[in-house]
């Protein structure tokens, strides 16, 4: 069998098992919803749990096989071995770009558009800070406010969702924005960079420095590290392995999502 | 490519190798597994390095973001301890621990060794890898602080998102037949959990570590740290000539090697091709890799293996002889006479000498099993209240406090919400010794709260709850015991 011929029936198989793998994760989720919105005294019982999911063994135990035959496929027909494949990493580019040009050489029309497609990338993400920080100002102060939160514990899940419905918009927006913002700057540093190539290179730019070791990182650790060991010393002779440890082997099902 | 080279790609890489012992490691309690109990020894005050969770019947440690999350609530000890330690690992490895030691690490990994199309990274994964700031920010931070303010724990994203919990302890505990009461307490809360564990799970074959990227606060408290360090990976500057194949190479979202998204898995410095980036810390090995020395690196790594897989067989040895937690056979089952106690009685003075045996009162009785630690319990605590103030001397209604050792005291908790309530507040009576079972496991309880038994005036038992209750449920649990 020929590579390309490997390389198609490979697509073809695993995206047959990526579609059944979707369809295994849905059924599983439906088979769930199903329990809970049969409701009744008790919601789930071992009894019910094995009926809503015996109908949905055969395409999972489907999935299971074309998953092991997926995997023995891989064995019997590998892949051609082939160089990775770069993914262009434009901002490196761009550096390595500023490192052999000489600035001083570039033309001053050139120079405006280069600063142009600078200040066009920093607008863009300044206006994606003030979002974020817009987003911080509506949701912070409402979610640190003490009174938002049931003081009735049984109905904390509740005001937490109310909370969680305001959470959504206040990251959803900034994020859309963010990702916007992403393509945006990767798209004008690739401009710059086409940009920045046409500078002359320099002839005999120095090389860049070499790093001194950096004797403030290795204090800083030592100093953090010394806080932390101090710290957990200081907790454990107070007592502080008790709670952890009544939370750990005295489990509240609650909490861990049991119910 | 020959046979010899195909069964060499079947060979684990050794960074999978790790993550398999270390998933075994924290979970080397296999007796759980086994009789459906979690682990209630000492070494449980310890907090694993990865997620974990603790109600995993196999865990044998604390889980680091369950146990930060409830020490907001507990004393000032609580939260220097688990602090500490959190920043202890942070400042060791930073995020090293998602690549090397995180057991749910290891399981989407596996996952997304299916072969089926991928989802690369792009901005716009980039962009995603800030959310989980946000989930440690809300679920980690504000929402256990805000109720650690009213002296209750609250671990948000321990009830609402972590699906390392719902797939080791729920489903881990679920699958075990002897567990089959815990069905009864199975409700939205789960529905919804298992939903968000199965989206997590099919999500990670396409994705690669979907739930490490995107949602994990742990990580994200870790990455923190990652520049910070002591292990890890580095790039030595003077030899990197920015070729981007480290970049490229790599399947989680870094804009340079060793940033804060960086699980410094290793899998670039095979990759760079001068060799410019290189391992932080200590060297893995203390033979050189020159070639010359390879029956010394032999020796060596045979020696690793031995000590590596001594201590684990070791620690499931250990846990295996350790002893279950101790449940009688007569006594605590529905139908059966009530098994009786002597119990202390606590006051909003403290815990006094009285003692009172809650089987023994002649009337309808209600036990419930209760710690100030525990959030659904104090949630339902209004509901025996409610019960004990409407039926009066015709019923018997005991909250007995199940765990003396937990920071907050239950007489100062009685003292401030339930000073003239009818309930009878008790104190198990063996439970503050590590690693033993009081009154709670012999009436059958399994190391999950709150739990409740219902008796007749007989001291026949006439119903379990083992789960939170409504006051509905309870009322009528009495109603059926009356009859």
């Amino acid at each position: 069998m020929n590579s390309k011929a490997i390389k198609l029936l490979r697509l073809i198989y695993g995206i047959a098992v990526s579609a059944m793998t979707a369809v295994s994760g849905l059924l599983l989720m439906a088979a769930c919803l199903q329990i809970y919105h049969s409701g009744g005294e008790q919601i789930y019982t071992p009894e019910k749990v094995a009926a809503a999911f015996a109908p949905i063994a055969l395409p999972v135990y489907i999935t299971l096989a074309m998953i092991a035959g997926s995997f023995l496929l891989a064995f019997l027909l590998p892949a051609e071995k082939k160089r990775p494949q770069v993914q262009k990493q434009y901002a490196l580019l761009l550096r390595r770009a500023y490192e052999r040009a000489d600035m001083q050489l570039c033309g001053s029309e050139l120079l405006a558009d280069i600063r142009q497609e600078q200040k066009k990338r920093r607008l863009a993400l300044i206006l994606c800070l003030a979002v974020w920080v817009i987003g911080g100002i509506v949701f912070l102060p409402y979610a640190c406010n003490g009174s938002n939160y049931s003081e009735e514990l049984h109905l904390a899940t509740d005001s937490i969702v109310a909370v969680i419905w305001l959470l959504i918009p206040c990251t959803l927006i900034p994020t859309i924005c963010s990702i916007f913002a992403a393509y945006y700057s990767r798209a004008s540093i690739r401009r710059e960079l086409e940009l920045v190539k046409l500078v002359p290179k320099a002839v005999n730019k120095p090389a860049p420095q070499v790093e001194k070791a950096d004797r403030k990182l290795l204090y800083i650790r030592l100093a953090v590290l010394g806080l932390a060991l101090g710290v957990i010393v200081g907790g454990f002779v107070a007592g502080g392995t008790a709670d952890v440890l009544a939370k750990a082997v005295a489990i509240c099902t609650e909490c861990v999502g049991l119910g | 490519m020959d046979m010899k080279e195909k069964l060499k790609k079947l060979i684990p890489t050794k960074r999978k190798i790790m993550q398999l012992y270390f998933a075994l490691l924290f979970n080397a309690n296999l007796k759980g597994f086994v009789s459906g109990n979690i682990y209630q020894g000492s070494t449980k005050q310890f907090c694993a390095p990865g997620i974990n969770c603790y109600s995993c019947p196999g865990a044998v440690g604390a889980c680091p973001l369950g146990s930060f999350q409830g020490s907001f609530s507990a004393d000032r000890s609580t939260l220097f301890y688990v602090g500490g330690i959190l920043l202890l690992y942070s400042i060791l490895f930073g995020r090293m621990i998602c690549g090397w030691l995180c057991p749910f690490g290891l399981v989407q990994e596996l996952l997304h060794k299916i072969p089926t199309p991928k989802v690369k990274k792009s901005p716009a994964t980039r962009v995603l890898s800030y959310l989980k700031y946000v989930i440690l920010v809300f679920f980690v931070l504000i929402v256990p602080i805000m109720y650690a303010l009213r002296n209750t724990p609250l671990p948000a994203f321990c009830k609402y998102i972590c699906p390392a919990g719902t797939l080791e302890g729920g489903i881990g505990l679920l699958s075990n037949a002897v567990n089959e009461s815990y069905f009864s307490m199975l409700g939205p809360l789960f529905t919804w959990k298992f939903l968000l564990m199965v989206s997590i799970l099919v999500g990670s074959v396409f994705i690669f570590r979907l739930f490490c990227r995107f949602i994990c606060p742990l990580g994200a408290l870790y990455g923190l740290f990652n520049k910070l360090s002591i292990f890890g990976v580095k790039v030595e500057s003077s030899k990197c000539t920015n070729c981007g194949l480290c970049l490229s190479h790599c399947k989680v979202d870094i804009k340079e090697v060793g940033d804060q998204e960086c699980i410094s898995c290793g899998e670039c410095i095979n990759v760079c091709p001068t060799q410019a980036i290189k391992w932080k810390g200590i060297k893995a090995s203390p033979v050189q890799d020159d070639g010359k020395h390879k029956k010394a690196k032999l020796v060596t790594r045979i020696i690793s293996a031995v000590v590596l897989v001594g201590i684990l067989a070791g620690a499931i040895a250990y846990y295996w002889q350790q002893p279950e937690p101790v449940s009688i056979t007569q006594g605590n089952q529905v139908g059966e006479l009530c098994y009786g106690e002597q119990l202390k009685v606590i006051t909003p003075d403290g815990i006094l000498e009285e003692t009172v045996d809650p089987t023994q009162t002649g009337k309808v009785t209600v036990i419930n099993f209760w710690g100030t630690w525990c959030t659904p319990c104090c949630a339902e605590l209004p509901f025996f209240a409610q019960v004990a103030d409407e039926y009066g001397d015709s019923v018997s209604v005991f909250a007995v406090h199940s765990y003396l050792l937990a920071a907050e005291t239950a007489a100062a908790y009685v003292a401030d919400n339930y000073a003239g309530s009818n309930l009878t507040f008790l104190a198990d009576y063996a439970i503050d010794d590590v690693g033993t079972s009081g009154y709670y496991s012999t009436l059958g309880g399994r190391g999950t709260y709150p739990y409740t038994v219902v008796l007749d005036e007989d001291g026949v038992i006439s119903k379990i709850f083992v789960s939170s209750v409504t006051y509905e449920s309870l009322k009528a649990a009495v109603e059926e015991a009356f009859n």
